[in-house]
């Protein structure tokens, strides 16, 4: 309940700061915008010269791509800019204020101000998905949308666990910007269809590099299809891998030697 | 038994040498060479109840790094700490909400928020209950002169308003223990002597324990009960600030004096 | 040349000093190629007799890793290193020196690009005994010869035009989140998403007269075979037609701006 209104009182001082400078918070949002258009309108090409992709229609393709925006949108408004300040916190010493409180250390690293402009962004493939969807609405029943939601929420678990693990490495080697590659990377392989990691390497993008989960898993309770895995496994990746991240983080800690000030 | 135990504690930080020029850059991208930094040596002490305690010690000393392993955020590479009864490492929720460290430095505040909603949310992060946080707020910005700032955006204040802020913020919990680095550091003179009476006026007050650190001697000469010098990691001096305040010699000269008959032990 | 060199040395020793960081950027700056090309393989059913709007899976895979490579000559720091002159007030001076300011920018930009080049080739380099099977490789000089012209042309229409958006901070604050909308247009343009011959009919006979065609597309469809000479020829023509056109622009707009500076007092 605490950390309910701890991200609470977080949301709101953002929204209060960001208010301040408004012009390039929509100038932010328009690029957002003709990014999600510009991804659709090459799938919109594509499919211009192809039925289908590895069994994906071109409706099916919206839905995943719009899902892996979703997913990317929100763990970059929520979650991304704070575990790049804990990264730099932990070379600069300024993750010293977030041991001082009697927070939970996973719960802080991921959380903090909000980047508005980007969960804004949330909004353009949301608009696409609901009137996709409103062209199919017939075959979609109610649990399936419930379930979507599930997995959209386990698939930003997964990312930020993931992202939060290798970024634990800042313990190690300090300067590990160069992992927001990793992150990008990532995003783009959500956006593509699970069958292009092929049979032998299914496992890998699942347990090791979990691009699968991302999109794919909730785009696929969506549409019907039929999944590779027993449901619950994704959210048994989504379990292990926040583990990992904490004992990751608590592990890393050890390490940490502050900035000498 | 006492708040604080320190028994034996060490801290050694590895570092990496860095190379000079190009070549031996390259010889570095295969073969890093690391040099061990001994911080604090087999440091012993401990504070009582309601005492305020001032850390002193050159440059490099290792006082800082004292004080951070006193509130968890560095691990000793040897020897055991006990604050309050805890182990600091743990980060037990209990522990980290009676103690406090102010560090004259650093601060991670939202700087387009006025101060008061900085209060708020560390209200929010210590569980203060809503009376003793308006209490509290009033009592000390009333004892500090800073009532009128309470609704200026914070980087719109100068630095000792600034630091006075921070005070309030890290004193807003009512904490038992609190750590304090460098409070005073670049403020002007009358800055200098609130933060001082407010810590004098707190501390009797409500029975809090204090861990000072200062290059201002007149800090430590007013404040403080209880004096500990630290020189190049190790304790030399331990002793009531009363052995030091000696009508034929001034406290300044008195620490001076003290600094040199380490040196010659060594 | 001598302060340039050392400039790279010591980016070089700081990328020394973050071998992690260096290594991860080499390695995954680079990495979506590879999931762009498995994508394509997937499209075309693994199919390599197939072909889609005249390429074939391994032509796609060229297309992809070329215009990659070649869209480096797209010079969009020319525009940036504007806006953040205006904006952080350097402009005035820079003014002051004895040379022309465009071509400085150009020759800057440039090598800036060739240095940002060297991790991309390395990384196809790395992959290529794995990727070296699906890619196209019989391609005669003349074909060499005119895909260099256009990068070429690429690397000063593209110079000129980011150059004049960047002329747009001299009119308005927010010139730089303008800019990141115009790229991801651009990006579409110049075919990094999908190559134009994908798109409906009629777009690809305009926008293969656009400037922004050199800037990818070209290149890599003549690296390809798949531009006719009598083709290329015509297009040369317009693209070198662009220059001068641009160049014209760069300076009326150019004026305009510095009017404009000097009048708001910079
Ligand atoms: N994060 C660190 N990594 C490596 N060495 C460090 C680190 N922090 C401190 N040191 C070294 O440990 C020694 C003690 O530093 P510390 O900051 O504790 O000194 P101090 O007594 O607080 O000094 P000052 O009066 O300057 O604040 C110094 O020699 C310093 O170089
Ligand atoms: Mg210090």
């Amino acid at each position: 309940m605490k950390y309910v209104k701890l991200f609470y009182a977080q949301c709101k001082l953002s929204v209060m700061a960001a208010t301040m400078y408004r012009a390039n918070f929509w100038l932010m949002l328009i690029q957002s915008i003709l990014n999600t258009f510009m991804t659709l309108l090459s799938v919109e090409f594509i499919y211009g010269s192809v039925e289908s992709i590895a069994g994906w229609s071109k409706e099916d393709m919206i839905v995943l791509i719009c899902t892996s925006l979703i997913v990317n949108q929100m763990y970059r408004g929520i979650i991304h800019f704070n575990q790049n300040r804990f990264v730099n916190g932990v070379g600069s010493g300024g993750f010293d204020k977030l041991l001082l409180r009697p927070v939970n250390l996973l719960f802080q690293v991921n959380t903090g101000p909000i980047h508005i402009s980007g969960l804004l962004s949330i909004i353009a493939p949301v608009i696409v998905l609901l009137s996709q969807l409103s062209k199919m609405s017939s075959h979609i029943s109610a649990t399936q949308i419930s379930l979507y939601l599930l997995f959209l929420i386990n698939g930003v678990v997964v990312l930020a666990s993931f992202m939060l693990l290798l970024y634990t490495l800042a313990f190690v080697f300090i300067k590990v910007d160069g992992i927001n590659n990793i992150y990008y990377l990532m995003m783009d392989m959500a956006s593509k269809p699970q069958e292009m990691f092929g049979k032998e390497c299914l496992y890998g993008f699942l347990w090791v590099i979990p691009a699968i989960p991302l999109a794919n898993a909730p785009a696929m309770v969506l549409l019907g299809k039929r999944s590779v895995l027993p449901l619950a496994l994704y959210l048994l990746i989504g379990v292990t891998f926040v583990l990992l991240s904490t004992v990751s983080l608590h592990t890393g800690r050890k390490r940490y030697t502050s900035a000498s000030s | 038994m006492s708040i604080i135990q320190v028994e034996h504690v060490s801290k050694v930080y590895r570092v990496h040498e860095k190379p000079e020029g190009f070549r031996s850059a390259m010889k570095d991208l295969f073969q890093r060479r690391y040099i061990e930094k001994t911080a604090v040596d087999e440091l012993n002490f401990s504070v009582e109840q309601g005492e305020i305690v001032g850390l002193l010690g050159e440059n490099g000393a290792g006082k800082t790094t004292t004080l951070k392993m006193l509130t968890g955020i560095l691990y000793p590479t040897a020897g055991k700490v006990t604050v309050a009864g805890y182990c600091p490492t743990e980060r037990k929720k209990d522990f980290l909400k009676q103690i406090s460290f102010v560090m004259g430095n650093k601060s991670d505040v939202n700087w387009d928020l006025p101060a008061v909603d900085t209060f708020r949310y560390q209200q929010l992060i210590y569980d203060v209950p809503e009376v003793e946080f308006s209490e509290n707020v009033s009592y000390m910005a009333e004892l500090l002169e800073v009532k009128h700032l309470l609704k200026t955006q914070l980087r719109r204040l100068s630095l000792g308003e600034r630091m006075k802020m921070e005070l309030i913020n890290c004193f807003l919990y009512t904490p038992k223990v609190v750590f304090l680095d460098e409070p005073t550091l670049g403020l002007d003179l009358r800055s200098q002597i609130a933060i001082r009476t407010f810590l004098k006026k707190y501390r009797n007050d409500h029975k809090t324990t204090m861990m000072i650190t200062s290059h201002y001697m007149d800090d430590i000469e007013e404040t403080c009960d209880r004096v500990i010098l630290l020189q190049k990691g190790q304790k030399t001096f331990d002793g009531d600030i009363a052995e030091l305040k000696k009508p034929e010699m001034s406290f300044k000269e008195g620490i001076l004096n003290l600094m040199g008959s380490g040196e010659k032990q060594k | 040349m001598k302060k340039y060199l050392y400039g790279f040395q010591l980016f070089f020793l700081n990328s020394l000093q973050y071998r992690f960081n260096t290594v991860i950027n080499l390695f995954f700056g680079n990495m979506s190629l590879l999931v762009t090309m498995f994508f394509w393989v997937l499209i075309f059913n693994g199919d390599f007799g197939k072909s889609l709007n005249g390429f074939t899976l391994s032509g796609m895979i060229t297309y992809f890793v070329i215009s990659n490579i070649l869209s480096k000559f797209t010079l969009q720091g020319s525009g940036f290193y504007y806006t953040s002159m205006v904006k952080n007030g350097s402009l005035g001076s820079v003014l002051l020196k004895p040379y022309r300011l465009e071509w400085t920018v150009y020759f800057q930009q440039i090598s800036t690009s060739i240095t940002g080049l060297i991790p991309q080739l390395l990384f196809v380099l790395c992959v290529l005994p794995f990727i070296s099977g699906f890619l196209t490789w019989n391609v005669s000089v003349w074909n060499i010869l005119s895909m260099v012209m256009f990068i070429v042309i690429a690397s000063i229409t593209s110079h000129l035009l980011w150059s004049i958006f960047g002329f747009m901070a001299f009119w308005m604050e927010e010139a730089t989140a303008v800019m990141w909308s115009l790229a991801v247009l651009l990006n579409m343009a110049m075919g990094m998403y999908i190559p134009l011959d994908f798109f409906p009919k009629g777009w690809l006979s305009v926008l293969e007269k656009l400037p922004f065609s050199a800037w990818g597309y070209l290149p890599s469809k003549i690296y390809l075979g798949l531009l006719s000479v009598e083709k290329q020829l015509q297009l040369l023509w317009i693209h070198l037609s662009w220059i001068v056109i641009l160049l014209l622009l760069h300076r009326f707009i150019w004026k305009a701006g510095l009017k404009r500076f000097s009048s708001v007092g910079g």
